[in-house]
């Protein structure tokens, strides 16, 4: 035996040859007749499984028998292909293997490919030579047939495409899909629920705008009656059976999801423990849409968030301070202790985050960098912060540099309208560079209004921006309007310590030691 | 094996092959196929073959930019869009998985997935359309054609050739309608001008 390597030839003895194969999977052979431009003739040209008799070429499953002599004479060469029963390409086997003769032909390297033009038996003067060729097609033997001039009716099994294609950017984006063939997490469920439940909205109420135009048609006499209240069923049929659909989708999750991204009513607070790696994400709260019944979707970002959160002011500037503090929670849970810092700055004071600074002194100096930033001690503070995001943007030896900080540093801006009249620029340079390395800003509008502030506005756009009590959203595919119910702790709006966080913090330090 | 004749009969009867529906212009089938269940899963596949560049700074011949589109109609009005521009329709239910610029590549350049069972109730038809966006004409593009595939079956539907089919910049391609409660599948192949989807409306619109 004499192994062929890819490109190359050798004489043929014999004018009567087999070419048999060895394959790890089940394989099929065809035969293609061509001329010298490689290409078939005719359809009766392709010696295969559907058609297993030409002019000089029998084929069976296990080999392909050649008369050379009995080969019409326009036909310059024998293309042996060699093709894949399923979809499954030659990466997930062995090389395979084709056989003439003396001669073997390991075809390697084949990776996406399902089907390949093993070998050419060809022409050379009055003698007949074989080459190995090796030449593989990904779109399997249909894409291979089409390139020799077969036309072929039936493109064949091909891989199933990804179902959806990347969504249109934005703000937050769901990133990361789940690897194939593990379930997907919460987070990317919640996220494909919210999108389904937003288009699927968006076409109910297509169709019934539609459905409200065909019937003055109706009534007009221009169109005879029916079809209104027919599109109308319809559409509400469609509308009920999806909803029904993601709720069971959302329920098969509950109960079984993490403190970070369950209700701070729920199950999972009971039981929390500091986790060992980064949580999935934080729940900010469950979405409603206006009008119509859906079920509730959680509305989950994830952690560490990559863009500045703006917490919008509520109907009383304890509104925000409360959800404030209820992300400051979940963020907390979320992360694995000694893998976050807090840092608290209320320029004015008057945010009622004081109860920070009666922490015991551990918690205090490890976990919130000494206590509430406030006066002159804000803007010393974000200058410590925006040292630490320069530190990083050139290079990724932050932590010998600052002696062991912990690596995500979590900012919370209480009134923050009132810090960007006092540090407008650097507050926005934190808000919009910090988030990306490590460093999450929330920005909580309190006392301050910040209407037409166009720092105000440029953090918004860059980031996310939430409303603080029931107020409305649009989701981000079709711009639907939804009302965010924040998910909030018991106590949060308290003038005191809220548990949850305390047991949280303390927790933290704890670990830490 | 070896040793038995192998000249074969040129009458050899040839084995099955795949049922397809190759279409004629104008001719209009059901797309429910007889005890599988009607038709779910469309996809338009447009491809071409890129400019190939020579010498040493390439061709000064601009890239051939094919693009495949899919407007949506509620009775005679356009209710939504598929193109480059917006890859998913409002709804979901149509997917163009990208604008692919220069023909670079094998098979389908661009497709667009529509799912059927979710396309809105109130929608009537679904026409597909074929532009070119650097306004060559088809005469000027290699290996040019555009077909409609059952996704389910991989059966193909239709498919045209628009290499060598004259001097036009768009074609209206085929029409998707609803009959009843099943999906009909219409061939159109009407040539066209429009660099872009918005360019051919009033011709497409003949189509609603």
């Amino acid at each position: 035996m004499t192994a062929l390597v890819r490109g190359a030839n050798a004489p043929l003895r014999a004018t009567r040859v087999t070419v048999t194969h060895t394959c790890a999977r089940p394989v099929d052979l065809s035969a293609l007749l061509v001329g010298r431009d490689l290409r078939v003739r005719s359809d009766d040209d392709l010696v295969f499984y559907n058609a297993p008799v030409a002019s000089g070429v029998r084929w069976s499953q296990e080999a392909l028998e050649i008369d050379l002599a009995a080969l019409p004479g326009d036909v310059h060469a024998v293309l042996v292909a060699m093709s894949l029963a399923d979809a499954a390409p030659f990466a997930t086997v062995p090389p395979p293997t084709v056989l003439v003769e003396e001669h073997t032909f390991a075809m390697a390297g084949l990776a996406e490919e399902t089907a390949v033009v093993a070998l050419e038996l060809y022409r050379r003067q009055d003698a007949w030579k074989v080459r190995a060729v090796g030449q593989g097609y990904a779109g399997g033997l249909a894409a291979l047939l089409v390139d020799h001039g077969v036309e072929v009716d039936d493109p064949g099994p091909r891989p199933p495409r990804p179902p959806r294609v990347a969504p249109d950017p934005v703000p937050p984006p769901p990133s990361e899909p789940a690897a194939p063939g593990t379930s997907l997490p919460y987070v990317d469920r919640a996220w494909m629920v919210w999108e389904d439940a937003s288009r699927s909205l968006d076409s109910y109420r297509g169709s019934l705008e539609h459905a409200l135009a065909v019937r003055d048609e109706e009534v007009t006499g221009r169109a005879p009656r029916g079809r209104a209240q027919q599109l109308m069923d319809a559409s509400l049929e469609r509308l009920t059976t999806d909803m029904a659909q993601l709720a069971g989708e959302l329920a098969a999750h509950e109960g079984v999801v993490g403190a970070e991204v369950a209700p701070f009513a729920g199950p999972s607070w009971l039981t929390w423990q500091p986790p060992e790696k980064v949580g999935q994400g934080m729940l900010l709260g469950h979405l409603d849409a206006d009008e119509v019944s859906t079920p509730r979707i959680p509305l989950i970002l994830r952690v560490p968030f990559g863009r500045p959160v703006w917490l919008n002011r509520g109907v009383v500037p304890r509104d925000s301070v409360a959800f404030a503090w209820s992300l400051v929670t979940r963020f907390l849970a979320a992360v694995p202790p000694g893998a976050v810092a807090l840092d608290v700055i209320d320029p004015t004071g008057l945010s009622g985050a004081g109860w920070i600074n009666g922490l015991p002194r551990p918690v205090l100096d490890f976990l919130c960098g000494g206590g509430v930033a406030s006066g002159p001690q804000a803007g010393q503070r974000l200058d410590r912060l925006l040292d630490l995001v320069d530190l990083r943007a050139i290079s990724g030896e932050e932590d010998q540099l600052l002696g062991g900080t912990p690596p995500v540093r979590l900012v919370v801006v209480f009134d923050v309208g009132a810090a960007l009249d006092e540090y407008g620029d650097r507050l926005m340079r934190l808000a919009k560079e910090g988030p990306p390395l490590a460093v999450p800003v929330i920005c909580v509008e309190t006392e301050t209004p910040t209407g037409e502030s166009v720092r105000a506005m440029r953090i918004k756009m860059a980031g996310n921006t939430l409303p603080s009590d029931e107020g409305t959203l649009s989701d981000p595919w079709v711009g639907g309007t939804w009302t965010l119910t924040p998910d909030l702790l018991p106590d949060a709006a308290l003038d005191r310590p809220p548990a949850l966080l305390t047991h949280v913090l303390n927790t933290h330090a704890k670990v830490l030691g | 094996m070896g040793a038995a004749p192998v000249h074969a009969a040129a009458d050899q009867p040839r084995g099955k092959k795949a049922v397809t529906v190759s279409l004629q212009k104008g001719q209009r089938i059901s797309l429910s196929k007889p005890g599988g269940g009607g038709l779910t899963l469309v996809r338009m596949g447009l491809g071409w073959d890129a400019v190939k560049k020579k010498g040493f700074f390439g061709s000064r011949e601009q890239d051939i930019d094919l693009d495949a589109s899919v407007v949506v109609f509620a009775d005679q009005q356009v209710a939504d869009v598929v193109y480059f521009g917006q890859l998913t329709s409002r709804d979901g239910s149509i997917r163009h998985t990208g604008d692919n610029l220069t023909g670079a590549g094998d098979g389908d350049d661009e497709s667009i997935i529509v799912d059927l069972s979710r396309v809105p109730v109130h929608v009537t038809a679904l026409v597909f359309v074929v532009s070119s966006f650097q306004g060559q004409t088809f005469n000027q593009v290699e290996n040019a054609f555009c077909r409609l595939v059952d996704e389910t079956t991989q059966a193909e539907l239709a498919r045209y050739t628009l290499t060598g089919g004259g001097a036009h910049t768009g074609m209206v391609m085929a029409r998707l309608y609803r009959h009843g409660q099943e999906w009909k599948l219409g061939a159109i192949g009407e040539p066209s001008q429009g660099r872009t989807f918005q360019d051919m409306l009033p011709a497409i619109a003949a189509h609603a």
